[in-house]
This record gives C-alpha cells, sequence and structure tokens, in this order.
C-alpha cells in the first residue's frame, strides 16, 4: 500500500529568466529510499530548497503527508519594483503563496544535509548533535540562566539522545572531539547524526557520497538502511551511480529543472533518455 | 613546561583573583582605585552583553550606550522625581529597555555594514533626545540629580566601599548567569548560529529570534549597569553616554574577546584603566593609543584579544604566550645562538694566515 | 513661512547640501569598490581642512607629529604617484624612499624653515591638503585594511573606526580643541540671489563639486584604470582574472575618496571653521547621503547630498512639532534606518520571488 509522504505538483522555481525547476511533479513513497540525480545543474539542490522552505516556489505546490506546505496563490506575471514595494508594507498581500516557514517544516519533520557539510566549528561533536534536538526540548532562557530542575532534566534527555544517534553512526567514541578535527567522511556521519537528532520523517541528504571512499560509501549504504528501517524516509541526491543503484528503491531523474524518468534503478539504467542527458545527444557513440 | 602544573595553577588563580577583588576597597590595600573599580565592573556588565551579541550574531552594535542611557534615566527619573523604589524602578528601566531593543530588533535584518550605521544612528538618536529635552523630564544637558541611594532595609549604600561590593556582587550575578546560558541549550543555538546560520536554520533554530533574543538581553544588561551608576554617581546625564562610549564599549568588548563571558572583565578592566589612569595625563593621545590598540586587534586577532590568548594558551602555548609567538622567541634565541657559535667556529678557521 | 524664507531656507539646504553630496561621494567611491563602509570618510574632511588652515597660517603646532606626519605624507605622494605611473608595487618601496627625501624637503622647509613666516595663497593652500589628504587614505589603506588577517565585513568596519579614532586623536593633538579657520576665497562675504543670500564661499563649494563629479565620471568611464576600478566592483574575482589587482584597485579607491574627502574639507573651512571633533558628524551626514544613493552610484550620493541638505534646512524653517531646529540632525538619522530596512527588505523579496 503506496503511503505518499511527500508530493509536488507543477513545482516550479525560476531565478529571472533561468528555470531551475521546471513543472515537477514527484511523489515520494514514506520508508522508503529515493534517489533523485542527473547530471550537474539538473535542479537537485533547488529541488532540495524547495523542499525545506529555504526558496518559495514561482509556482505549483508541495504538500507534506497530503497537506500543503507551499502553494502559490496568485501569478502576478511580471513583478516590477513597485509591487515588491507595496508588497512589503502590506503583511497579508506579502505573500501571494502560502508557505510554511522552514523552521516549521523541521518541526513537521523534514530535514536536509548539505553538499558543504556545514558543521558547527565552534562546538565538539556531541555539542552538534544536541543542537540537532533543540526542537525536540523546551526549556527557555529562564530555566536556563537559574540551572533550574527542568533545564537538568531535558539536558539530560539530549545528552543520552545524542549518545545514542553517535553511536548509530559510528561515531561513538569521539563524542569529545572538536568538529572540525574529524576527517570528511566522518564529518558527514556527524552531519547524518545531527539531522537524525531532530526525530525526523523525512531525511534528505544532500550529495552523502561526495568525498567518500568505497569503503565509506559501503559503511553510509548500510547507515542509510538502517535509518530507512528506524521508519524514516530517506531522499538523497548523489551523482554516485554504484551508491544510487545499489541503494534506491526508487530513482527520478532530472535534467535541466525537468523530470524525465523515473522507476527502479534497472528501469532508468536503461531509459533512453536517461542516458542521453547523460552522456550527450550522440548515441553512435553508444 | 609541564601542562599539569599549569592547569592546577589555573585553578589556585581563580580563589586568588577573587580575594583580590575583593580586598581592593579597603584602604590599606588598593583603596584610592574603589571609584575606578567601580566603574569597571559596570562597563564589564555591559561589555558582556555586547561580547555576546557581536560573538554570537557576528554583528557589530555602535549604540549600546544608547541602552545605558536609557537606563540610567529611566532609573534616575523615576526614583527622584516620581520617588518610586530604587529598586523597583531599575526593574521597570530593564523592562521599558528591553521593549526598546525588542522594537527596534528590526533592524536586525540589516546586513552587517548597514547594521553597524544604523546602531550607531539609534545610539546618536537617544542620545540626542536626552539633550534636547523636548518633554521637560530629562534634564537637557546638565541632567537630573537628587537621585537617591539603592538600600536593602535599613541598610544604604551610601558609600564608595559598599557599592564597589553592590556593582560587582550584580556583575559577578550577570557573569554566572550568561555562563548558564550559554552552556545550555539557548547557548548552543546561539552557537550554531554563528557557526552556520544556514546549518542552524536547518535544525529548526529560528536564526532571527535568537538574534533578537542576544540583542536584547545585551541592552537588558546595559540597562541594569546603567541604572546602578545612576545610583552610584547620584547624576544622570547625556554625558555619561555619548556616541563614542559606544565606540569605547565596542573596545573592551574586541579586547576581552567576542564571545568570551569571562574575558569581558579583562576588556573592560583594560579599556578603563587606560582610559582613566593611564591615558588621562596624555589628553588627546587617550584616542589615539586606543584606536591603534582597536586596529591592531582586529587585524591581527578578529577573534579578540583574550580569546587569542586563551587559544595560544591552550594550544600548546607557554602561560598565556601564544605558540606562534613563542616559536618566533625560541628560533630567534636559537638563531643568535647559532650565529654566536659560527662566528667563534669562524673565527678561528678564518683566520688568514 | 514666506516665500522669501523659504527661498533662503532652500539656499541653505543646498550650501548644506553640497558638503553632504561630497562627503557621501567618498564613501561611494570606496564602497562601490571594496564593499566596506569607511567610517573614517569624515575625519578626511576634517583633516582636510586642518591641512588648509595648518598651510595657510603657519601657526604654532607642535613639531615632531607634524614632521614624522608630513614625511609620511611625502612618501606617500610618491608611491602613490608611482603607481599611477607604472602600477608597480614591488618598486614601490624605491620610489618611496626617493620622493620622501625629495619631497619631504621643501614641506618641511615652508612649514618651519625659511619660509614659515610666508603666507601661502589660499587657492594652493587648498588644493595641496588634498594630496596630503590622500596620503593619509593610502596609508590607511595599506596599514590597516591590506594587512588585516581573514578580514570580515564587521572587522573591516571596527578597523575603520580605529582608523577615525587614530586620526581624530592626532589632529586633536596636532590643532587642539579650538575651531580653526581659513581665510575666504573671496573678499565678498555674500552676494544676493533673487531674494536670498548667498555666502560666496559656497559657490566655490558648489564649483568643487561639479569639478570633482564631472572628473570623477571622465575618470571611471574614460580611462583604462578607471574602468578597472569599476570593474573590480562589480565582480573583483572576475577583474582579478582579466589581470586586474583588486588590492591595488582598493588602494586607489582609498587615496580617491580621500582625496576628495580632503578636497570638500579644504573647501569648506573658510565658511564653517573646524575643529578635531567635526569629522563625526560631517562623516555621518555623508553616509545618509550616500545611502540614499545607494551606495554604489556617485550621481545617487550627490542626490542624496542635496535633498538631505534641502530637508534639514527645511525641518529647521517649519518648526512644527517635532520638526524643528533642535530636531534638525534626528530625522536625518530615522530616515537612514528607514532607507536601509526597505532596501533591505526589497533585496529579500526579491530574492525571495525570483
Amino acid at each position: 500500500m503506496m503511503d505518499i509522504i511527500l508530493e509536488t505538483k507543477g513545482l516550479t522555481r525560476a531565478f529571472g529568466g533561468l528555470v531551475a525547476v521546471d513543472t515537477v511533479d514527484l511523489q515520494i513513497e514514506s520508508n522508503k529510499i529515493t534517489a533523485v540525480i542527473g547530471p550537474n545543474g539538473a535542479g537537485k539542490t533547488t529541488l532540495f530548497n524547495l523542499i525545506t522552505g529555504v526558496y518559495a516556489p514561482t509556482d505549483g505546490e508541495i504538500l507534506f503527508k497530503g497537506e500543503p506546505i507551499s502553494k502559490v496563490l496568485s501569478r502576478s506575471g511580471r513583478h516590477n519594483r513597485f509591487r515588491v514595494i507595496a508588497d512589503s508594507f502590506i503583511n497579508s498581500l506579502r505573500y501571494r503563496s502560502y508557505q510554511v516557514s522552514p523552521v516549521q517544516r523541521t518541526k513537521l519533520g523534514i530535514v536536509r544535509t548539505f553538499q558543504h557539510v556545514h558543521l558547527f566549528g565552534n562546538m565538539n561533536v556531541i555539542e552538534n548533535v544536541m543542537t540537532g534536538q533543540h526542537l525536540r526540548s523546551s526549556y527557555g532562557f529562564f530555566e536556563a540562566a537559574f540551572l533550574l530542575p527542568k533545564r537538568h532534566r531535558e539536558e539530560t534527555r539530549i545528552t543520552l539522545n545524542a549518545k545514542k544517534y553517535l553511536n548509530m553512526v559510528g561515531l561513538g567514541q569521539h563524542e569529545n572531539a572538536d568538529a572540525m578535527s574529524l576527517p570528511l567522511g566522518q564529518q558527514k556521519l556527524l552531519a547524518i547524526a545531527r539531522a537524525l537528532a531532530t526525530e525526523p520523517k523525512l531525511l534528505l541528504l544532500d550529495e552523502p557520497g561526495a568525498g567518500l571512499n568505497r569503503l565509506e560509501k559501503q559503511d553510509l549504504s548500510d547507515l542509510i538502511r538502517r535509518i530507512r528501517d528506524m521508519g524514516i524516509t530517506v531522499v538523497l541526491v548523489e551523482h554516485d551511480m554504484p551508491l544510487v543503484m545499489g541503494l534506491a528503491e526508487k530513482v527520478i531523474v532530472l535534467d535541466t529543472g525537468k523530470k524525465i524518468a523515473e522507476g527502479t534503478a534497472a528501469q532508468v539504467q536503461k531509459d533512453k533518455r536517461v542516458i542521453a542527458a547523460y552522456l550527450g545527444e550522440d548515441e553512435d557513440e553508444l | 613546561m609541564s601542562r599539569k602544573i599549569l592547569s592546577q595553577w589555573r585553578l589556585l588563580l581563580i580563589p586568588v583573583v577573587i580575594t583580590f577583588m575583593a580586598l581592593v576597597p579597603f584602604d590599606w590595600f588598593l583603596g584610592q582605585y574603589k571609584y575606578l573599580g567601580t566603574v569597571i565592573g559596570l562597563s564589564t556588565i555591559v561589555t558582556v552583553g555586547l561580547c555576546l551579541f557581536m560573538g554570537y550574531t557576528g554583528q557589530v552594535s555602535l549604540g549600546q550606550a544608547a541602552f545605558y542611557g536609557i537606563g540610567m534615566y529611566f532609573s534616575a527619573v523615576l526614583s527622584s522625581v516620581h520617588g518610586l523604589n530604587p529598586w523597583l524602578a531599575m526593574l521597570i528601566a530593564a523592562c521599558v529597555t528591553g521593549l526598546v531593543a525588542l522594537l527596534l530588533g528590526i533592524i536586525l535584518r540589516l546586513k552587517g555594514n548597514y547594521l553597524a550605521m544604523a546602531t550607531l544612528a539609534v545610539g546618536f538618536v537617544v542620545w540626542k533626545i536626552a539633550v534636547i529635552d523636548d518633554m521637560g523630564c530629562t534634564g537637557g544637558p546638565d541632567g537630573i540629580r537628587g537621585i537617591p541611594y539603592l538600600s536593602i532595609g535599613s541598610f544604604e549604600f551610601d558609600s564608595q566601599f559598599k557599592r564597589y561590593y553592590l556593582v560587582w556582587g550584580f556583575c559577578l550575578a550577570i557573569l554566572l548567569i550568561s555562563q548558564s546560558i550559554v552552556n545550555s541549550r539557548i547557548g548552543r543555538a546561539l552557537r550554531a548560529v554563528h557557526g552556520s546560520e544556514e546549518a542552524a536554520e536547518s535544525l529548526g533554530i529560528n536564526v532571527f529570534r535568537f538574534k533578537l533574543k542576544i540583542f536584547v538581553v545585551s541592552a537588558v544588561y546595559a540597562s541594569i549597569a546603567g541604572s546602578l551608576f545612576a545610583h552610584h554617581q547620584l547624576h544622570a546625564s547625556p554625558g555619561y553616554f555619548e556616541p563614542i562610549d559606544s565606540v569605547y564599549l565596542v573596545i573592551m568588548a574586541v579586547i576581552g574577546g567576542l564571545a568570551s563571558i569571562w574575558g569581558a572583565i579583562f576588556g573592560a578592566g583594560a579599556v578603563e584603566i587606560l582610559r582613566n589612569e593611564i591615558l588621562i595625563h596624555y589628553d588627546k593621545w587617550n584616542m589615539v593609543i586606543l584606536g591603534l590598540i582597536l586596529m591592531v586587534i582586529l587585524i591581527l586577532m578578529p577573534e579578540g584579544l583574550f580569546v587569542a590568548l586563551k587559544t595560544g594558551y591552550q594550544q600548546e602555548g607557554v602561560f598565556f604566550i601564544p605558540r606562534r609567538i613563542w616559536r618566533l622567541a625560541r628560533s630567534l634565541y636559537s638563531g643568535i645562538k647559532g650565529f654566536h657559535r659560527r662566528k667563534i667556529a669562524g673565527s678561528l678557521q678564518g683566520e688568514p694566515d | 513661512m514666506t516665500w522669501e524664507q523659504f527661498q533662503q531656507y532652500i539656499v541653505i539646504g543646498i550650501q548644506d547640501g553640497s558638503i553632504y553630496a561630497l562627503i557621501g561621494l567618498g564613501f561611494t567611491i570606496i564602497y562601490a569598490v571594496t564593499n566596506i563602509i569607511n567610517f573614517a570618510q569624515g575625519e578626511f574632511v576634517m583633516l582636510g581642512g586642518m591641512c588648509s588652515y595648518m598651510l595657510v597660517d603657519s601657526v604654532d603646532v607642535p613639531t615632531t607629529p607634524t614632521v614624522i606626519i608630513a614625511l609620511l605624507c611625502a612618501a606617500a605622494i610618491g608611491a602613490l604617484i608611482h603607481l599611477l605611473w607604472s602600477r608597480q608595487t614591488s618598486r614601490l618601496m624605491l620610489s618611496s624612499m626617493v620622493v620622501l627625501l625629495l619631497g619631504s624637503i621643501p614641506l618641511v622647509l615652508f612649514l618651519y624653515g625659511e619660509f614659515a613666516s610666508m603666507e601661502m595663497p589660499v587657492g594652493i593652500a587648498s588644493f595641496l591638503p588634498i594630496l596630503m589628504v590622500a596620503a593619509v587614505g593610502f596609508i590607511m589603506y595599506l596599514l590597516g585594511i591590506q594587512t588585516a588577517r581573514r578580514p570580515t565585513t564587521v572587522g573591516l568596519i571596527i578597523i575603520t573606526i580605529g582608523a577615525a579614532l587614530v586620526i581624530r586623536g592626532i589632529a586633536g593633538v596636532i590643532w587642539g580643541d579650538k575651531m580653526h579657520r581659513t581665510p575666504l576665497y573671496w573678499e565678498q562675504r555674500t552676494i544676493d540671489v533673487l531674494d536670498a543670500t548667498v555666502h560666496t564661499q559656497v559657490l566655490w563649494i558648489l564649483a568643487t563639486m561639479v569639478i570633482v563629479a564631472i572628473l570623477l565620471q571622465l575618470f571611471l568611464s574614460r580611462t583604462m584604470l578607471g574602468k578597472s576600478l569599476k570593474a573590480c566592483a562589480h565582480n573583483p574575482i572576475g577583474a582579478g582574472l582579466m589581470g586586474i589587482n583588486p588590492k591595488m584597485m582598493a588602494l586607489i579607491a582609498f587615496a580617491l575618496a580621500a582625496a576628495v574627502g580632503g578636497a570638500i574639507g579644504a573647501v569648506m573651512t573658510p565658511k564653517v571653521g573646524m575643529t578635531y571633533e567635526s569629522g563625526f558628524l560631517y562623516g555621518l551626514y555623508g553616509f545618509v547621503a550616500a545611502s540614499l544613493g545607494g551606495f554604489r552610484s556617485p550621481i545617487g550620493a550627490v542626490i542624496g547630498g542635496f535633498l538631505l541638505g534641502i530637508g534639514r534646512a527645511l525641518i529647521i524653517g517649519v518648526d512644527w512639532w517635532l520638526f524643528n531646529s533642535d530636531y534638525k540632525d534626528v530625522w536625518p538619522m530615522v530616515i537612514l534606518v528607514v532607507i536601509l530596512l526597505l532596501r533591505s527588505n526589497i533585496l529579500a523579496e526579491e530574492e525571495r520571488l525570483g
């Protein structure tokens, strides 16, 4: 029984004249590992940004668990400067679209990691992961300043959870190391642990395998499968074909902003349009 | 030099420093510096707020003195003209300042350059409003007098001696509170914002709201300091929070270290001692030296002097000398020794027959 | 307010506005090329005035600091000239040494030696400060900005604040607390235009402004160097790939902005006088002017300057509620914050909506 956790309808994002994502319809099934692939500049990272709410779409909508989190209400052709000034004064007109903010989306359970990791260099390993638990804890300034019991309770819980996730990705013994002192492969694992600490429902991994060697990629695959088994839906953007083919249960292919194919790894590999997109139009070469 | 000895030595340092500071106001010790000590304490309170703000948002506030002034004036007016209990006045002043900071918070949406200018503008406007005294309640350029002392029950803080402890008591409390905030989830969120705003947002931390919170906190700290000052000097006037004072506060924060809490004492102390004791004899050179210090620190150690010294020490430095300088000194020393040896050897070999 | 009064206020507005326009121009030059807001811009203006005073009157100034500064200035002038000529930094040291010897001798002689009692004609006394202040800007960039490690935007701002403090302090040491005035260029103090009285020095200020604006425009659009500066402003990395050295460009931008500041300072001192603290307020006004123009456009800064000047004058004139002479300095600040917010808001909206 297919359970769609995330769906996009006609999702479009243009930057001036450049259309980065072009009327993309896709459906992400829950508890499965989906991969989004495509040549460079296909719009994969923009797609992630749209899903996490960093960008607002120019057109189309995004539904999370059936509820719209991003919906364009009205399109006003070419927007000009005056319209923008007016809009920014009048709040109700400001949202020509309905947008759930990035922070809210994280609360709902949509979390991403970054291609360039973006760890918090001023903290150690476990503190990075503990930061991920921020939304799942609630004590405020007052309790923090005066060391009230609520703070102590929550800090213990946060620390325990952080250790759990660190162990899950295999970084348990590096708890107190400086975050930036880890090699790249482990930094990526740390980023994943941090994202897991937010207790997400949908985890978006942006090129998790980039810069890893074969062994590390093997460990990464195992980790992703374990994450899926925990009940989290995983979507990853990747360039490494063998990694994707071995891991993904569904593959979506983008090229210059459009979706050109989807299906299982095997189906997509044979698709003529996919081959053309990656290798160019010259089929005589094949 | 064994680091173990040094770290134990650090633990000893704390009670030594505390005893030192506690004994300062006694006349047989450093009694003549009571007033200076109190001023340093007040400046530290403001500086901690500024250090936290600048450290965690990565922005400059060139208008912090304005919040100091608001606290000072509200305390002054409410307790003298309207006869309110000074403690209540201080509380109200802090709330008002917090509110003002909250409303002004929208300027935090501006980028670095522009925010700096906006805060400068704010600092200037608040000061000017106090000077103009349109509604006759701030006493104009002369300010307000007749402010009562703070008191607990029948115990009045009527001497420099008593006020020294009052101010430092507040200062210590604020430092400890700040420390516990930084170690908490709030502190982690702030450090996250400082480390990578993008990643922080992705974890659900509302970056703008946190910047706003730390801005308000720094304003409230400044307000408390201002109120304490009003009950100390017994005079509130615009001369105590001119726009240039905001710049001096930035210098204190920079010397102390931008995200550092205890370093604020160092920063405030350094600047106040320089300004009031050493450079007062050199008049305008005051500005020059402080400006130069500011530039040198920002050029060489953008994270602040105290923090740089601390990290330098942690990275296998000796005492507080950062590794770089230690290595430089050592290589110079061995270079000179080597040169000397070669000279001796050379003079034996190279002698012409 | 009567029609005559209105005209008078407009005239006053234009008088002040021309000053703000030029200061704003200085901000724009540096910001456009380097993205740095130079808090020392106001101090450059102050220096221009002070230097012209020093040259004209040759009064008692403490010898040692001025001699050192004179030497530095001469060195910097020499280096600057060499730069514009050959654009090779490697020979900077050599040429600095040479010009240091050549250039400083007449300067020091003039101040303290043979010609000390002579009064320099005001015209020349106003031109030399331009070079001297340009030299200061030059030094400031070399020592302060270029040497910074891992410069953050905010860090650079603080550095310029430090530089402003240093310059102000040294000026205070050299010239003391008093206000200094230089003689008017023209004997006649005022002339009447329509129903209003115009101060003659203002005509000189306006003339300076026009000349500077034209020269700047020509420089930026016609000469190779100017075009390189503009290229750097748009895209420093791309410009670098084209063989343009962004550090050099920044250096020239600083010297240029300082020169402009010095020019306006020299030309306005006969009218308004100058103290070592004047720089702060003028810098602030110049900043507001530049912000009205969007920071990157020199023309915008000029228009902004005039708007600011006229606005201020009218606020004084209107004298209603909070718009009176007490608050004449407050409103520009408020407008500044509002404009900054609006602009950032607009930029953010455009980015979001694509």
